[in-house]
């Protein structure tokens, strides 16, 4: 487990914390759509929550919800938040989904949105897509999204790194920088090819009900890969 | 699921990040139906896990400790 290296990350996030949450306002539509078709009954979690962009939501329209995130200080930004808006159907939770500290078949729906592929080790990420599977009700959905390795932005770096197999590191893996608000922080990332991610979600025994490409930033190449899945 | 009623039922449905067994819960202050300080301890591993502002700190110990070494 130590090349998962725990606690770096969350030293990673917590010093981006309030960078990322001015950056990050704009909920994604994907995640809304999910939300909507869940019932008002609903208990779910949000496993790397953010800055709340889609947990907020998720509270307003479903029963109650649990937010885990890495980083403390992205937590006491979601709580800011929570007692602006006065909503107190949700309990947010320090904790990292590796080491998943919620019981199993708890949950009726779950998201888990843009942090697979910040986790480092193949073995470490299924590891995380089998604690979703763990928590899940029989009937539960989840949805799981990550960036795509073949995106414009990253396209080159990674066509350069295969032709001519650079490095020794997981092919996939990059350290991107945080460069806003003059900081130069850099986060690691496991970026994904749609059949890696496909396989990996099979691997921890999900069953996909829809994947799509989705193209957010990007404007030729899809840039995002929303999976639903079931147990 | 009718036992997650107020914020306090919700610690039913957490166990132990390391050994997944049921947590106890030792209150030291609470508002409303909110836990704001305490803490949870695990029946099985007796790992102690602090709740303070109103929120669990649930990561694993054994990885603090991995981080330090």
């Amino acid at each position: 487990m130590n090349s998962y290296n725990l606690l770096k990350s969350e030293k990673t996030w917590n010093a981006i914390a309030k960078s990322f949450d001015i950056t990050r306002k704009k909920p994604w539509n994907q995640c809304i759509d999910f939300i909507n078709d869940l019932s008002k009954e609903d208990i779910v979690a949000d496993f790397a929550c953010g800055n709340g962009r889609h947990l907020i939501p998720a509270a307003k329209h479903c029963k109650y919800v649990i937010g885990l995130d890495i980083s403390g200080k992205l937590i006491e930004i979601v709580q800011k938040k929570l007692n602006n808006e006065k909503i107190r159907n949700v309990t947010l939770i320090h904790s990292d989904i590796v080491n998943n500290p919620t019981e199993s078949e708890s949950v009726d729906a779950a998201m888990y949105i843009a942090a697979l592929h910040n986790i480092q080790g193949r073995i470490n990420r299924i590891n995380s897509l089998k604690e979703i599977r763990r928590t899940l009700k029989n009937d539960g959905v989840a949805l799981i999204s990550v960036w795509s390795r073949w995106q414009d932005k990253y396209r080159m770096h990674f066509l350069k790194k295969w032709f001519f197999q650079i490095g020794n590191s997981e092919f996939g893996d990059i350290d991107i920088l945080w460069r806003q608000h003059g900081l130069n922080i850099p986060r690691f990332y496991h970026l994904y090819s749609k059949k890696e991610f496909q396989k990996d979600l099979k691997d921890a025994n999900l069953k996909i009900i829809e994947i799509n490409n989705t193209k957010l930033i990007s404007k030729k190449h899809p840039d995002n890969y929303f999976a639903i899945v079931k147990k | 699921m009718e036992r997650i009623k107020t914020k306090k039922d919700i610690l039913e449905i957490l166990c132990c990040p390391t050994c997944k067994s049921d947590l106890e819960i030792e209150i030291k202050k609470e508002e409303k139906d909110e836990i704001i300080t305490g803490i949870l301890i695990c029946k099985k591993c007796k790992n102690n896990y602090k709740i303070e502002y109103g929120i669990p700190n649930l990561l694993p110990k054994k990885e603090k400790n991995d981080f330090n070494q």
